[in-house]
């Protein structure tokens, strides 16, 4: 029935990793015998007498990591499977492995452990070599599970750090699988959003230092935040310009209209903002520009300094645009107007572009969107 | 059932222990002293009518006695634990009767076997 003795099997797997093995089993023969046997093989036994002590155990930091649990079925006071269904429910303990001690007549049971979660299981009529191969498999198991668990836990503290330096839509893509091939380059149709200020320049140049800075602070906070409740890819904050791009690297279907409503939210959040610094005696406004084509997108710079960012007509013109409005003024060029509602904007004629051989077709978001007048109603009849 | 011990288990006991023969003694006691708590158990499931005790006393003296080579009490107390666990024993104190008879027999033939041993 045995084949090994201890010394023999000492021989065979020394070096093997060394665990803590918890012993759940109501008879103090099985529990002598197992924690007698574990410590032979170079584990450190724990013992519990039945599930509810087990649990007890492991809740308790005092006791440490426990790597393994050996666990009786028939136990009074909480039985195999009780235990086993509230090791499996415990966030904390439900990648501990378990080995399930059966009897010969008890396979059915067995059967049942493993389908509650149970990684192995063991013969009561314990032979050593069995005993310290399934132990040796578990305990395998478990270190790779918690070197998964420390690398996630990596990973999400990297992109939560990423994320305060690039987009959460970029910061989520490094980290994803399909992360190199998307940031290596590839083309999509985009919608880009510019969106800089009118006098920034002269405003400047007449206010003091600190007030430009704090201005800028404030500026950025408000765009900021509307571009990740818009769920925009902010390409870069320069100075009083932004760049946003939509349906890239994340697929917005509706990436026209999304970009006119952030574009509409800005200009309607940069009054208030504008009408402070106007008592201030500084006249400040934004002007932008939104254009929709097929762009280049993916990781733009050299070794040691990338961006990402796109390449293509949409992108050049939407800053082309952004320099033609005027004060709180969004212009559209025609791919995008034609994929949004049309009662949202109307033409405003034909510019020349620098850039472009041809006058193009241009729109102006109306002033009063769907959403302005919908509050309008609300807000009470109009006489 | 002819003898209380099967000697090929016992040895393979003798063996899992890597032949350290102070701890088959400790291991036989630990049986043996919780073997006479099984059979108080029994006793008291039996006056209580109490199945499920007397189903996980005998339960628990099972696979204590598969260990040490008591394989005919084993089996009287694998039959005792189905016979709880189906719901009715009639028979009880007649079966827990056997089982304290075998585990008697099973006591003596493993104190004997240290004594055999212990001039050596």
């Amino acid at each position: 029935m045995k084949e090994h003795d201890i010394g023999e099997l000492e021989r065979i797997d020394a070096g093997a990793l060394a665990g803590r093995v918890l012993v759940v089993d109501d008879t103090p023969f099985n529990r002598q015998l197992l924690t007698r046997l574990l410590v032979k093989i170079g584990h450190q036994p724990l013992e519990a007498a039945d599930g509810r002590a087990a649990l007890a155990l492991l809740r308790d930091p005092a006791t440490g990591p426990v790597d393994v649990i050996l666990l009786d079925i028939v136990m009074p006071e909480m039985d195999g499977y009780e235990t086993l269904a509230a090791l499996k429910a415990d966030e904390a303990l439900r990648d501990i492995p378990v080995i399930v001690i059966s009897g010969v007549d008890e396979l059915d049971s067995v059967v049942r452990c493993i389908a509650m979660g149970a990684a192995d299981y063991l013969p009561k009529t314990v032979d050593p070599a069995i005993l310290r191969a399934r132990i040796a498999a578990s305990l395998g198991q478990k270190r790779l599970r918690d070197q998964e668990r420390a690398l996630l836990e990596t990973i999400d503290r990297q992109r939560a750090q990423l994320a305060r330096f690039l987009s959460p839509q970029v910061a989520a893509l490094v980290s994803s699988p399909d992360g190199e091939a998307m940031l290596a380059g590839h083309r999509r149709e985009i919608t880009a959003m510019f969106c800089d200020l009118r006098n920034f320049t002269t405003f400047s140049e007449t206010a003091e230092p600190e007030e430009v800075l704090g201005f800028l602070r404030l500026y950025h906070a408000t765009l900021g935040a509307l571009v990740v409740a818009h769920e925009g890819t902010l390409e870069h904050f320069a100075g009083d310009g932004i760049m946003v791009f939509f349906n890239d690297p994340v697929l917005q279907e509706d990436h026209a209209h999304r970009s006119v409503q952030l574009a509409l939210d800005i200009r309607e959040k940069f009054k208030g903002i504008s009408a402070e610094w106007r008592r201030r005696g500084h006249v400040l406004e934004v002007g932008i520009g939104i254009a929709t084509g097929y762009a280049t997108m993916g990781r733009i710079g050299f070794e040691g300094r990338y961006d990402y960012g796109g390449v293509g007509n949409a992108i050049i013109m939407a800053s082309r645009l952004s320099g033609e409005a005027v004060a709180g003024q969004i212009l559209l060029a025609a791919r995008t107007y034609a994929a949004i509602d049309e009662a949202l904007a109307e033409p405003v004629g034909e510019r020349r572009l620098k850039g472009f051989s041809r006058p193009i077709p241009v729109y102006a978001a109306r002033s009063k969107g769907p959403d302005a007048s919908a509050r309008a109603a609300a807000s009470g009849p109009i006489t | 059932m002819t003898d209380p011990i099967d000697a090929a288990v016992f040895a393979a006991l003798v063996e899992m222990t890597g032949g350290e023969i102070d701890f088959v003694d400790e291991l036989v006691d630990t049986y043996l002293e919780d073997g006479r708590n099984q059979l108080d158990a029994m006793r008291a499931a039996v006056a209580a009518e109490d199945d499920r005790s007397l189903g996980r006393a005998a339960h628990s003296l099972k696979s204590g006695s598969l260990n040490v080579g008591a394989m005919g009490l084993g089996e009287l107390c694998r039959a005792l634990e189905e016979a709880a666990r189906s719901g009715s024993v009639p028979d009880a104190s007649e079966r827990v009767a056997a089982i304290d008879a075998g585990f008697d027999g099973a006591r003596r033939e493993l104190l004997a076997e240290r004594e055999h041993r212990a001039p050596r």
